[in-house]
């Protein structure tokens, strides 16, 4: 069968774009919104990738796009060696039970005229893992391990709180068995210690099953905590990747560093005393991205170079990758 | 802070009370809450999921779903008038003009069939009576301030073209264009990431220096609470546990459950541990609570007490008070 030292997952140069604007705009002709700017990115089999950066800079559209959720406009994602756009639909289907996505706005994504125990059913339903005399059970045990009452199977989302309709989504996700699950903000809307029960169940799920995740979340902390590499995404490119130590313990894009230090830690003492790096500027648009590196307007450490050209993906240490003209060989400030 | 403290409380909360009625029994989601909230201060309302944050702010402007909702105790004191006794009509003035909310799930709460620029500029159009045009071009200015790029241009958008937290962002455009005396914000950055975040509750903060604007602040983030909040609201199960200034919260929690709250937060500033440490155990059912303490069946404080008496909110010191029989700084 498969080598299972091989990549689960290989995204390969993403490209997605959008139409926005109104009409207003189209007659300027500028409507195009570029979201995800030639991904390339590896997930090996049983590791949790994190994918941090700044909102609306193209997380969601790269999760929902790996699983072909979204089309791409350009660039190839294979799913355990296979192209998803070689696959007719009925492959394709057969696929996705291996793939899941835990939604960020749980809400939208519920049908609200199904009940939550039905909505949790579902996937078992479709992919035969379950009978329609026989789901109950086995959705029972869901809701529990994501701390939800039996009781709770018949209610229906309106009736659930945002953090509790949230959990619903990670039981749907992993009714399925998938391999693959894209936890888009999965846990954000949880308080801590119900945060701190998930994240458990999500390690424990992953050493007991191999499964791989894509861990979308803007919590820091968290990401730190259960990832093994973390990747940092700025304006539709991936800036920073590198194993967590690394890149927390020593990270090298201007933007990964401000991130960072914008943390907020939960004491009162730690917090007044810390510095933070507070990036200038207006948050770019990716209707008309800035020239050469996108950071370079905000960047406390632009350098010339930095207005032309645009900087690539390159190694800078043992698995770390960094975008930046600070590290290209030939700069001469560079260590 | 002081001088506010003094003054009387522009909202003052009493023994809310809501009910959900359904086949299965009556769930109650808030039993007996009662906080303050001067001008000029930020409050925060922390605890578990599903404890029954969201249904508090709602029924502040008797916005709960009814049926199968109910409020069925309490009073809301607002500038002198009890907001669950004034006709709709007045309270309806005071929605979104003089209080506003941000509410949690913003793509649930935005139209989807209206442009965003559209829906910031309405609530200013209807109660500042600002003409449309006016009401659009302040509606893009405050997308600007909420860090939208291009704002002119994503106000023409519809909702579902933003990402998750440029809807939140959206929302809170909304929320200030007025310059309430009140903003409910319900989680209003839990979709943001940390810069992002940084620079709205600033935003948010500005107002309350600059405005005196007041604000409910509902976050399961501890952090933001550290940072931002002069005063926290602790709550389980339906009701407030406990109540303190923000710094006391973390320097000395005195109630188990706020203190089994600040151990399973994981930490940026903290070595990489195995495994984080939740609350054992689960909330209560709502529908058939448990006699005696909600808290009791996780607490590792517990006395036998415990078993058979709600603890009532008591105080400990002048801004300290805590619904326990034990006090686990003892
Ligand atoms: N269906 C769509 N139509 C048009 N534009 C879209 C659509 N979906 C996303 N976008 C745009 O693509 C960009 C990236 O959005 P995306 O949702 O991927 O961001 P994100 O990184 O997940 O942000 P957040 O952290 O706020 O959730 C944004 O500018 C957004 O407005
Ligand atoms: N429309 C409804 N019908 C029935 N029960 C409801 C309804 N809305 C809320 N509830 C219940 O009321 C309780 C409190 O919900 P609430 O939304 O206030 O929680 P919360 O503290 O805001 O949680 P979260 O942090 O997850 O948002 C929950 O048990 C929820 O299931
Ligand atoms: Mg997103
Ligand atoms: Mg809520």
């Amino acid at each position: 069968m498969t080598d299972p030292s091989a990549p689960l997952i290989e995204i390969d140069n993403l490209e997605v774009d959008f139409e926005v604007g109104g009409r207003l705009f189209a007659r300027a002709g500028q409507t195009k919104l570029r979201a995800v700017d030639g991904v390339s990115l590896e997930l090996r089999r049983g590791e949790t990738l994190g994918l941090v950066g700044e909102s609306g800079c193209g997380k969601s559209t790269l999760g929902r796009t790996v699983l072909h959720l979204i089309k791409p406009t350009g660039g190839q994602v294979r799913f355990d060696g296979r192209a998803l756009d070689d696959l007719d639909e009925i492959e394709l289907r057969q696929l996705r039970r291996r793939m899941q996505i835990v939604f960020q706005d749980p809400f939208s994504s519920l049908n609200p005229r199904m009940s939550v125990g039905e909505a949790v059913a579902e996937p078992m339903l479709i992919h035969g893992l379950a009978g329609k005399d026989d789901w109950r059970p086995k959705v029972a045990e869901l809701f529990d391990i994501v701390g939800l009452g039996p009781a709770m199977i018949d209610r229906y989302p309106h009736e659930f709180s945002g953090g509790q309709r949230q959990r619903v989504g990670i039981a749907r996700a992993l009714a399925a068995q998938p391999d693959f699950i894209v936890c888009d903000e999965a846990v954000s809307a949880l308080d801590v210690s119900i945060q701190a029960q998930i994240i458990n169940l999500l390690e424990e799920l992953r050493t007991r099953l191999n499964l791989t995740y894509l861990f979308i979340a803007h919590d820091l902390a968290v990401v730190r905590h259960i990832s093994d590499r973390v990747a940092v995404m700025y304006l539709g490119r991936i800036v920073e990747i590198a194993a967590k130590s690394d890149l927390f313990e020593n990270p090298l894009h201007p933007y990964t560093e401000a991130l960072l230090s914008a943390v907020p830690i939960p004491d009162r003492n730690a917090e007044i005393n810390r510095q933070r790096i507070l990036l200038p500027g207006e948050v770019p648009s990716p209707l008309s991205p800035p020239s050469g590196c996108a950071l370079h307007p905000r960047c406390p450490k632009a350098m010339a170079v930095c207005r032309d050209l645009k900087p690539a993906l390159r190694p800078h240490g043992e698995g770390h990758h960094v975008a930046c003209h600070l590290y290209s060989e030939d700069n001469p400030g560079s260590f | 802070m002081t001088a506010a403290a003094q003054a009387p409380p522009l909202l003052q909360v009493r023994d809310l009370a809501v009910e959900f009625g359904g086949d299965g029994g009556v769930v109650k989601a808030v039993n007996g809450v009662s906080f303050d909230l001067h001008r000029g201060e930020i409050v925060a309302l922390v605890g578990e999921s599903g404890c029954g944050k969201s249904v508090t702010a709602l029924a502040l402007l008797r916005l709960v779903a009814d049926p199968p909702g109910r409020i069925t105790a309490g009073s809301i004191h607002f500038d002198g008038e009890d907001l669950l006794q004034i006709p709709l009509p007045l309270l309806r003035d005071i929605r979104g003009d003089r209080i506003a909310m941000i509410f949690q799930e913003a793509m649930n709460s935005l139209n989807p069939v209206h442009r965003i620029g559209r829906q910031i500029a309405e609530p200013l159009s209807l109660h500042r009576a600002m003409p449309m045009r006016d009401a659009l071009a302040k509606a893009v200015d405050l997308l600007r301030s909420v860090r939208i790029p291009e704002a002119l241009r994503r106000s023409r958008d519809y909702p579902h073209q933003f990402s998750g937290g440029m809807q939140q962002r959206a929302m809170i455009a909304m929320g200030m264009g007025c310059e309430p005396d009140i903003i409910i914000a319900d989680e209003p950055t839990t979709a943001l990431d940390v810069t992002i975040q940084a620079q709205l509750l600033e935003l948010l903060q500005q107002q309350v220096v600059e405005k005196q604007t007041s604000i409910l602040l509902i976050t399961h983030n501890l952090g933001i609470v550290a940072r931002y909040a002069d005063r926290v609201n602790v709550m389980y199960a339906g009701r407030i546990v406990e109540q303190a200034k923000a710094e006391d919260i973390y320097d000395r929690p005195r109630h188990p459950y706020t203190l089994g709250l600040l151990q399973s937060v994981p930490r940026i500033d903290q070595a990489i541990g195995d495994k984080l440490t939740p609350i054992e155990g689960q909330p209560p059912d709502p529908i058939n609570p448990p006699p005696g303490c909600p808290f009791r069946p996780r607490c590792r404080f517990a006395v036998t007490r415990c078993d058979e008496d709600i603890p009532p909110l008591r105080r400990l010191t002048d801004s300290q008070s805590i619904a326990c029989w034990v006090d686990v700084d003892d």
